[in-house]
């Protein structure tokens, strides 16, 4: 019996060196991360419509405080940047007449048009931490006397991005 | 003294040749590892240590993931996992990867997956020349260039749900290799 036990510690002792050498190994971690964030959605109050025009009566105006004005409202993660652009008709369009259209646009992080500030396409600006940022539109448009009557009509797009 | 008999002094000889081994190996790995300020009694745990070594180099960034939209890091973007291996020149090791299945804020969890073609490995430090793209959720056996240096990159892709709420999501991937019997 002692003789096995022996030669038992002497075969573990032998191979001792290519045991350890087999299992040689090693391992590392690395972070797996995502900053989730909520989806960006923009949604209008209404149209812009400067109601009935007669001819000659030169410049029309709705302020974007105007309760005409139309109210963008951006809902996304809290805080967080977003970049704000958008399209703007140069010409209101009825049938090949056309009729000049300048906007004007304003943006807050709250619902306060009183407070908000001009808004060039392309720009950046945060959501204010309950999701929300709030984009006005208003323009104007100039009707001289020989415009052709007529509905017209363009289309104002907006764009919000991460 | 009791004379020994043939089987003890075969059984010494044994211990002997097995000292011998020891001694020999921890002082080839010494010289290869560490070329100067160890001796050749150094304790063999250190040695075989320093046979291979993994170090994380980036970690796998997802970054801004919107809800409801699902979003894939490839190994080949710089935001994806990187790893250096470095083993002995001429080795072969088994590398085998311990990989998430989901992604963790708190008690919220979104699904994380990986593709068979999310990783790849090559000597050079670059995922974009000469990598051999390979399946993570499978072990690869890959012998070691002359460089004696492995780089692994791990993607993945994420797909948080519409319901999810919002926060940073982690997990850990792990890399592990075994030197295999040269």
């Amino acid at each position: 019996m002692k003789r096995i036990l022996f030669l038992l510690a002497a075969v573990v002792f032998v191979t001792a060196p290519f045991l350890s050498f087999a299992q040689n190994s090693a391992s590392e971690n690395a972070l797996v991360s995502a900053r989730v964030i909520s989806s960006l959605s923009i949604a209008k109050n209404k149209d812009l419509d400067f109601g009935k025009v007669a001819q000659g009566v030169g410049a029309v105006a709705i302020a974007p405080d105007n309760t005409k004005a139309v109210k963008f409202t951006i809902t996304g993660e809290p805080s967080e940047s977003i970049k704000v652009t958008f399209t703007s008709p140069a010409n209101l369009v009825s049938g090949s007449n056309t009729l000049p259209f300048t906007s004007n646009v304003k943006a807050n992080t709250a619902d306060v048009v009183a407070s908000a500030a001009a808004l060039t396409s392309g720009s950046n600006m945060d959501l204010g931490s309950d999701g929300k940022a709030y984009v006005y539109l208003g323009g104007s448009i100039n009707v001289g006397a020989t415009q052709p009557r007529g509905s017209y009509t363009g289309t104002f797009a907006i764009n919000v991005e991460y | 003294m009791k004379p020994m008999t043939a089987f003890s002094q075969l059984a010494v000889c044994m211990m002997c040749v097995g000292f011998f081994f020891i001694t020999a190996q921890n002082t080839s790995l010494a010289q290869q590892q560490i070329p100067t300020g160890i001796s050749a009694n150094a304790p063999a745990p250190q040695n075989i240590l320093s046979l291979l070594r993994i170090q994380r180099l980036t970690d796998l960034a997802c970054g801004v993931t919107i809800l409801g939209f699902p979003k894939e890091i490839r190994f080949s973007d710089a935001a994806a996992a990187r790893f250096r291996i470095m083993a002995p020149p001429a080795s072969e090791i088994l590398v085998a990867l311990a990989l998430p299945l989901r992604l963790l804020c708190d008690k919220a969890e979104t699904p994380l997956t990986f593709g068979a073609a999310s990783a790849a490995w090559s000597e050079r430090d670059s995922p974009s020349l000469g990598v051999t793209t390979f399946n993570p959720m499978l072990p690869q056996r890959l012998k070691v260039p002359a460089s004696g240096v492995i780089f692994i990159w791990i993607g993945c892709s994420v797909s948080p749900a519409k319901t999810l709420r919002s926060g940073r999501y982690t997990a850990l991937v792990q890399v592990e290799a075994t030197l295999m019997n040269r």
